[in-house]
């Protein structure tokens, strides 16, 4: 790797005096360009399917809302439910007890040997 | 008839209030930073004076945020515009990239480059042609950093403060790029033409 970086690097040596000198822009480029500082972008108007996009998008927003208008007093019901249930929420949950201990744990394994000895697997036959 | 200094900030205001000659005046003396800029890394697709005038266009409209926000110089500013400007270029000519034919001696030169034992590196101009068809190959990000820091010398110190990047993702990006540039060798070895 180490070498092609110095091939690469030897290429670019050589190609760097092929870059052509840059010249002073002409009066009338001059000119020209610094007649942009007059330009003021203007925001875009909305294409037709743009509007036609919003208008549908409103349409199908007011739809929602009207057909919200016959379950009104459900709607309010279950408002009314949800600050309730909201209000006898005690302000501060609290933290889940700690795990047990891992010498607790171990110690309510039953011993494992005493188990085995008495599984199935241990009273089977042996070929 | 005596020359006075430039003063870049009444400059600045003035150009801010529209004015033309000090606009004239601020083109004039921005033009070969910016040409310089956009020649080194403007895509084959576009014209150079089309991205020099995308540029001075950007500078006009942008130019009250760089009074209100940044502290640092004017020039650096700018070139980080251009970079910018010829980085969005290039991003949008990467969907369209065709592979350049080389000519023998770009071939040739080629040669030296992928062979270990490789001694020299032809004429200039060979040399140019086959440096351009590589960065050309690679993605728009990696020919931009391959070509500040390799063709221009810049350090990543440089670079960091032209493109926005921190100077740690320009060695990534360095190195990466290297890589690339590595494989595309290889490619152009195995497939001259196509």
């Amino acid at each position: 790797m180490a070498e092609f970086d110095d091939r690469w690097r030897r290429l670019v040596d050589a190609a760097r005096p092929a870059l052509a000198p840059i010249d002073d822009a002409s009066p009338e480029r001059v000119r020209a360009l610094a007649a942009l500082v007059r330009h003021r972008p203007e925001p875009r108007p909305f294409t037709r399917v743009e509007r036609g996009s919003l208008l549908a998008l409103a349409a199908l927003l007011l739809c929602a809302l009207a057909s919200l208008v016959r379950w009104q007093p459900e709607l309010r019901d279950a408002l009314a439910g949800a600050r309730a249930d909201l209000a006898v929420l005690p302000t501060r949950i609290p933290r889940p007890p700690h795990p047990p201990s891992a010498s607790r744990t171990l110690a309510a394994i039953p011993d494992l040997f005493s188990f085995l000895d008495l599984s199935p697997a241990a009273t089977e036959s042996q070929p | 008839m005596p020359r006075h200094p430039f003063d870049l900030d009444d400059c600045l205001s003035r150009v801010a209030a529209a004015d033309q000659d000090a606009a004239r005046a601020l083109v004039a003396r921005c033009h070969p930073l910016v040409a310089r800029i956009v020649r080194s890394h403007r895509p084959k697709s576009h014209g150079e004076d089309d991205l020099v005038q995308d540029v001075f266009l950007k500078m006009f409209v942008m130019l009250p945020r760089y009074e209100v926000r940044d502290g640092r110089p004017f020039e650096a500013w700018l070139s980080r515009l251009a970079v910018r400007t010829c980085l969005d270029a290039l991003r949008a000519e990467a969907r369209r990239r065709d592979r350049v034919p080389l000519s023998r001696g770009a071939q040739a030169c080629l040669e030296t480059l992928a062979d270990e034992r490789g001694a020299g590196s032809g004429d200039a101009a060979a040399a140019r042609e086959l440096v351009e068809a590589l960065l050309a190959e690679l993605p728009p990000s990696d020919r931009l950093v391959l070509t500040l820091r390799d063709l221009e010398q810049r350090s990543p110190a440089e670079i960091a403060a032209l493109t926005g990047w921190s100077v740690a993702l320009v060695r990534v990006r360095v190195f990466r790029a290297r890589m690339r540039l590595r494989a595309a060798v290889r490619r152009r070895r195995k497939t001259p033409d196509g």
